[in-house]
């Protein structure tokens, strides 16, 4: 090895290294053992270094200095305590306002516009489900298959399940409603159950206003969960509830 | 001494690391104030940022790196228009004297003070903390043959202004 080499090499070397790797090879300590130049530099380099790393550490540490670390870590968990605190305030906030909107959407009235709608094309629309006929003809077997289908509507006892020649569920606003087909002599009506917790009495109001239900009768009934029945029948709709006379024959 | 043990707090860790930690942001700064502030900010981050910590045993590695990065982030809040440009510094080293001065403390603080921010920092890792280059090279983000390049022309910078400041002083009195 050059002189330069090792000159370059001792300038960056420290005499106090506890590194295993960073220790002087051999072929280095040879030569120096042999050059009086590199010798000359490797003590100049040292004795530098040494009054350099002990100059190094002549700071004179502050008094309080631990004791203030410790302070402003507490101070700063305390204050990551109330931000947390607040984190966990407003995530409960945002969450009891989500369950009010949830339960404001489940318990919204029937939107009156998509109501009409799907009593003026309901042999258009898309059902969710159907009523195999073959699997029962009691009520409760009806109120059954519905209870499956995740609709709560109770099947009026005035019913007659021999009238009875289709059951299936419509999607009206995102909430299902039940639709009964049922056949009377030459005469076969279209009813759509609902219920009486989803219809207010804004609602009520507006529904009496409607003249393309043409002619319907509600009632309050407060023992009945099923509010009444609308009935499409060549073109006019009817709506009723149960305990009354229908409008139009069923 | 205090060893630390692995999942020690950072709370545990402040009597074993402060005065090291202080000292090197005294060096970095060379000021008392500043010192002070960098070594609580240190802890402060710490104790924000221990889950991040996935090597325990490098917790001393770790501590350094974030108070050379506050450093850094504190360098370029306060930065003057005042540079020395990279020529002139590598100048200065290449007309240095081969003499070795006898150094003093404030003296080594203020020739530390001229050595620009990252090489200050190579310099004092290498005579302060018996970090080895390898760590040095972890902790500034940084190859190991930078390190190594950073750390001759540092201190050959230092030497040189050294014997400056011994120099004038003479020369003074």
């Amino acid at each position: 090895m050059k002189c330069e080499e090792i000159q370059s090499m001792l300038r960056t070397s420290r005499s106090w290294s506890r590194h295993a790797d960073e220790a002087i090879s051999s072929d280095v300590v040879e030569h120096l053992s042999a050059c009086a130049a590199c010798q000359l530099i490797q003590q100049q380099e040292y004795r530098f270094d040494e009054e350099v790393h002990q100059a190094m550490h002549e700071v004179a540490i502050p008094m309080e200095l631990e004791k203030s670390i410790l302070w402003k870590l507490r101070q700063a968990r305390r204050q990551q305590q109330r931000s947390r605190a607040l984190y966990w305030s407003l995530a409960a906030a945002a969450a009891l306002l989500m369950a009010v909107c949830l339960s404001w959407y489940m318990q919204r009235p029937y939107d009156l516009a998509r109501l009409h709608d799907t009593v003026a094309d309901l042999g258009l629309r898309r059902t969710v489900g159907t009523y195999d006929l073959a699997k029962g003809r009691q009520p409760a077997d009806l109120q059954q298959w519905l209870q499956r289908q995740g609709v709560s509507a109770s099947i009026p006892n005035r019913l007659k399940m021999q009238h009875l020649i289709a059951a299936y569920i419509v999607e009206v606003g995102g909430r299902k409603v039940p639709v009964l087909e049922l056949k009377v002599g030459s005469s076969t009506s279209t009813v759509c159950l609902l219920q009486r917790r989803y219809f207010n009495d804004q609602l009520q109001k507006k529904l009496q206003e409607q003249d393309s239900l043409t002619s319907f009768v509600i009632a309050n009934n407060d023992n009945s969960e099923s509010l009444g029945w609308m009935i499409v029948d060549q073109g006019s709709a009817h709506l009723f509830v149960e305990g009354m006379a229908p409008q139009n024959g069923v | 001494m205090k060893v630390e043990r692995p999942g020690a707090t950072i709370e545990e860790l402040v009597p074993l690391y402060y005065s090291a930690l202080y000292r090197y942001a005294y060096r970095l700064t060379g000021n008392s104030n500043d010192a002070e502030d960098l070594t609580q900010q240190t802890f402060c981050s710490a104790q924000a940022k221990h889950s991040q910590l996935r090597e325990p045993e490098r917790v001393k590695s770790w501590l350094f790196s974030i108070l050379h990065n506050a450093f850094l982030v504190r360098q370029r809040k306060l930065r003057q228009a005042t540079f020395v440009t990279w020529d002139e510094w590598i100048h200065d080293i290449e007309n240095r004297g081969e003499t070795s001065p006898l150094v003093d403390s404030g003296q080594l603080q203020a020739a530390l003070l001229e050595v620009p921010d990252d090489f200050r920092a190579v310099l004092i890792l290498y005579y302060f903390e018996e970090f080895s280059y390898r760590d040095i090279a972890v902790q500034l983000k940084v190859p190991m043959g930078t390190v190594m390049s950073r750390l001759a022309r540092a201190k050959q910078f230092l030497k040189d202004r050294l014997i400056k400041l011994d120099k004038t002083l003479e020369h003074d009195e």
